[in-house]
């Protein structure tokens, strides 16, 4: 029997100005009903590009130049299009990346989700709408009458995820092409998602196609896998194999990357270096730049994908590779000390911040802030010389605004915010701007974080000149800071789109570390990265701390980067901290109910029991009680929604505000 | 301002348009010099004639020669638009960084006024402000210039609006920049092309609402003359003498496209990121 869908050395290029740009070359892969292929690879692998061919909606001037694709022994590359249009929606589904674009924010949930109906099935408009309430009911959307009834604004981002794939389900199809599907959501959301995926697939038996740059949401619901890289599979075969004994130094290296809860203390193994030119198209291998086992054969001759084991294709001549772990670790070197008795950086006392939802003017109409959104609610922490403090949350919990609140981009209601002894929030004029020196931030999104129309050296002497720095002309100063960061010091002359993401992240730290800061605020600064680029940000970060002894609060939705990276860690939820302590603490029980199900929920490549929680955050009625009962998986009784929890203290500097005493916590 | 495009070639568009209007500029200083005749000199017996040898471009409903009056008349267009469009860039950059930067009540006071402004049409607001005193090139000028400051004011307050929420705005907010190098230096240099595109446009409109203002006897004198004025003047007999409207029309739509040329030209020139890859 042929499978659902064959794709075979499909090859695909992109017209430009520059020339044809090869964007996948010899793609090939089978796909049975109700399994999952899962397409892994980092920015500018292709993986998307494959997704968007097998949907027929390359964009103009893309096309498929050689091989094929057939969906049950039927071709779709040479298929009219309007019979593409039809197979579109009736027999292969599609999910997007972001549930915040990808539904019309004019048109109700319902009706998005009945419109395939109504176009492809030819249902009428109520049967339609009867019919799309029971998809979202399928998709675990309660009140579904009441949902489809309402505008995607209405609906957090997992609910319109949701929404997205009961659409993509409406008729039927055999299968789904899911891109990214959960990279927008938070891991307790995601986790939840991909539950869904999982019970639809064996309550229906479809196919899917599921890309990701995650390797930890690949391994929890790919059956093959196929690892691109610029263009190139790579390795590909089941998925087991290739997450357990990946055999291309590309996928070790992925794996290398990727900071795990369990081996803690190591440092990451970045790949260094970056993709290939896509209008140069190499002979031999195209990962060799990069590769630490390149022999001149890699770089002459065609790499073709051969077969290790049963399961597994690999594209290296050097496979089996003889040490496929990391290369020797570096020598442990010296540690900044901090000086006895110095008081801490950054203390924040009990800071509050309700933001009001209307304007300006909200307050002149008596709408008082009672309505408004809680965002920080009697938060109190320390940030020790040379510590770095990780602060963890969903969005929603509040952890962006808190370090907004150090550096007074975002005044809070009440508390007290000191950095070096110095008050921040009732400083003004030339003193707040001696204060703000101290405290540097860095950003998410290296595209937005560097003004385009400055260059390098003036993105990051500016701040040099501010400071005061007297002491080497701001050139030499601006050359010392690159090479701080890992970048040549001829890079001073380059504009940001010169830059790839990671060194933009580079320029971004420099020009934070140029007023000789004692904290750096990094608010989700390696998120926006590839895995690859991430690590080696995370590593750069923590020798920053070790050669200059910079605290950082490192703030992050990602769990396993944060107890990578930080001494100690904070969790925040609904604007309440829940739970605090040392990242070894906080590794293992007892945790606040929230903590334990974020342990549970990242997706590091761990097994195990893991835990669901329900609903999402919910940002709106104040709570007497404790801010996680309406999602916590051991609420006790009515306690949790009245009686606001103590704080218990489970060892030394490990405090956790929950009802449920210690000892129960720890048993879980 | 940000640093020119050293080293790269000039964009295509900027090299054509700059050029054309070069030419422009240079013919209509010239004018007085090179014009065949003078342009108020009527000549009764040559009235509406077709072009011809004596009057390249014929004559009008006077007698006066069409291209004599057309040279003449580019001086005032050509010093009406730009003129113009630079009253409303001095007023409405800084007005409307301010607006899209500061948020709230400067914000929220400010589009208001602009809302009432805007709602009086600009004919009506040139008269209001035309028709007190004695008019002139200068005060038509200036007065033009003020009718394009609200939209002007509104668009760089957009613009503003969207780059004030940039990372590399809230960063130097974090160092404790002061407000006028967060105006000039962050938000500015990234609003030019759009400001530049808006510019281009709105010098266009200018000379026409110029040329309007003119007609309704607030502008331009007679016997003196711009192109809208004289493609007004030519209307009623543009069946019986195409060729009067035709000059002026045609030198108008060439400053047009040159100048929207130029615009885009500049905008590219501005931009780093045309100085592709390293």
């Amino acid at each position: 029997m042929t499978a659902l869908l064959e794709i075979e050395d499909l090859a695909i290029a992109y017209g430009t100005a520059r020339g044809p740009m090869q964007a996948v070359e010899g793609f090939s892969a089978r796909v049975e009903r109700g399994r999952t292929l899962g397409i892994v690879g980092e920015s500018g692998s292709g993986k998307s590009t494959v997704a968007l061919a097998l949907m027929g909606l390359l964009p103009a001037g893309a096309r498929v130049t050689a091989g094929s694709m057939r969906l049950a022994g039927e071709e779709l590359t040479t298929m009219t299009p309007e019979k593409r249009r039809l197979t579109r929606g009736r027999r292969i589904g599609m999910v997007f990346q972001d549930p915040f674009l990808s539904l019309n924010p004019g048109l109700t949930v319902g009706a998005q989700v009945s419109e395939p109906l109504t176009v492809h099935r030819g249902l009428d408009a109520a049967a339609a709408m009867a019919e799309a309430a029971r998809l979202l009911d399928s998709v675990g959307i309660g009140r579904a009458v009441e949902v489809a009834a309402s505008y995607p604004h209405q609906l957090s981002g997992g609910m319109r995820q949701r929404a997205m794939i009961a659409t993509a389900l409406a008729c039927d199809p055999e299968m789904l092409v899911l891109d990214e599907p959960t990279t927008a959501l938070d891991v307790t959301i995601e986790a939840q998602i991909l539950d869904l995926l999982l019970g639809l697939q064996k309550d229906r038996g479809v196919a899917m196609v599921f890309i990701s740059h995650n390797l930890g949401v690949i391994q929890r619901v790919a059956h093959e896998v196929a690892v691109l890289y610029a263009g190139r599979v790579i390795e590909q075969g089941s998925a087991e194999a290739i997450l357990s004994a990946p055999q291309h130094p590309y996928t070790a290296g992925l794996l290398g990357s990727l900071p795990t809860l369990d081996h803690r203390g190591h440092r990451l193994t970045p790949i260094p270096g970056g993709l290939p030119d896509p209008f140069r198209p190499m002979h031999g291998c195209n990962f060799a730049p990069r590769c630490r086992y390149r022999e001149e054969a890699c770089v002459a001759e065609r790499q073709v994908l051969r077969s290790l084991a049963p399961d597994q294709l690999v594209r290296c001549r050097r496979a089996p590779l003889e040490d496929p772990a990391p290369a020797a670790p570096e020598p442990a070197r010296a540690r900044w000390a901090a000086a006895d008795g110095a008081g801490p950086v950054v203390e924040i006392r009990e800071v509050s911040k309700t933001f009001s939802r209307g304007g300006w003017a909200a307050g002149l109409f008596g709408r008082a802030p009672a309505t408004g959104l809680r965002a920080l609610d009697g938060v109190s922490l320390r940030i020790e010389p040379g510590e770095i403090v990780g602060l963890v949350g969903e969005s929603g919990s509040g952890k962006s605004t808190l370090g907004r609140c150090v550096i007074r981009l975002v005044q809070p209601d009440a508390g007290e915010i000191t950095v070096q002894g110095r008050d921040v929030l009732r400083a003004s004029g030339g003193a707040l701007r001696r204060t703000l020196l101290a405290t540097q931030m860095i950003f998410q999104n290296p595209s937005s974080s560097l003004n385009p129309r400055h260059t390098v050296a003036q993105a990051i002497g500016r701040p040099v000149r501010l400071s005061g720095w007297k002491e080497t002309p701001v050139a030499a100063r601006v050359t010392q800071l690159l090479e701080l960061v890992r970048l040549p010091a001829t890079y001073a002359e380059r504009y940001p789109h010169q830059l790839s993401g990671g060194e933009r992240q580079r320029v971004g730290i420099a020009r934070a570390l140029a007023t000789r800061p004692s904290v750096l605020l990094c608010d989700e600064a390696v998120s926006a990265l590839d895995v690859s680029v991430q690590a080696s940000i995370v590593n750069l970060l923590a020798d920053l701390r070790d050669e200059l002894g910079v605290a950082i609060l490192f703030i992050s939705h990602d769990l396993s980067v944060v107890a990578h990276l930080a001494d100690r860690v904070a969790v925040l939820y609904r604007g309440r901290l829940v739970e605090e302590g040392p990242t070894e603490e906080i590794l293992r029980a007892p945790n606040h109910p929230y903590t334990e199900a974020l342990l549970s929920a990242a997706p590091l490549l761990r097994t195990g029991e893991r835990i669901r929680l329900r609903g999402e955050i919910d940002t709106a009625a104040p709570i007497p009680g404790c801010c996680f009962t309406g999602r916590c998986h051991r609420r006790i009784d009515e306690r949790c929604d009245t009686v606001p929890p103590p704080l218990r203290q489970a060892a030394t500097d490990h405090g956790i505000l929950c009802h449920i005493p210690v000892e129960e916590l720890a048993a879980r | 301002m940000a640093r020119l495009n050293r080293g790269g070639r000039l964009p295509a568009s900027l090299l054509v348009g700059g050029g054309l209007f070069a030419l422009l500029v240079a013919v209509v200083v010239a004018a007085p010099w090179v014009a065949p005749y003078p342009y108020d000199e009527m000549d009764i017996m040559a009235i509406k004639e077709a072009p011809s040898a004596a009057h390249w471009l014929g004559t009008d409903e006077f007698g006066r020669d069409v291209l004599s009056r057309l040279l003449i008349g580019g001086r005032t267009s050509l010093f009406l638009g730009a003129a113009a469009t630079a009253v409303s860039l001095v007023i409405g950059i800084p007005l409307g960084l301010l607006a899209g930067y500061v948020r709230g009540f400067v914000d929220e006071a400010m589009m208001r006024i602009i809302d009432v402004l805007m709602s009086v049409p600009p004919i009506l607001m040139g008269l209001l402000i035309l028709s007190a005193t004695r008019p002139s090139v200068w005060k038509t000028a200036i007065a033009v210039g003020i009718i394009y400051v609200p939209v002007m004011t509104r668009l760089v307050r957009s613009v503003a609006l969207d780059l004030s929420r940039e990372e590399f705005v809230l960063a130097a907010q974090g160092r404790g920049e002061r407000l006028p190098w967060i105006l000039l230096r962050e938000i500015l240099p990234n609003a030019w092309p759009s400001i530049i595109v808006e510019a281009s446009l709105r010098m266009t409109f200018a000379v026409m609402l110029a040329a309007a203002l003119s007609f309704l006897g607030l502008g331009v004198q007679p016997p003196s003359s711009d192109w809208g004025l004289m493609i007004s003047e030519a209307r009623p007999f543009i069946d019986s003498a195409p060729w009067i409207v035709l000059g002026p029309g045609l030198a108008l739509c060439v400053t047009v496209v040159a100048i929207n040329l130029m615009g885009d030209g500049l905008r590219d020139l501005l931009d780093p990121r045309m100085r592709g890859r390293a």
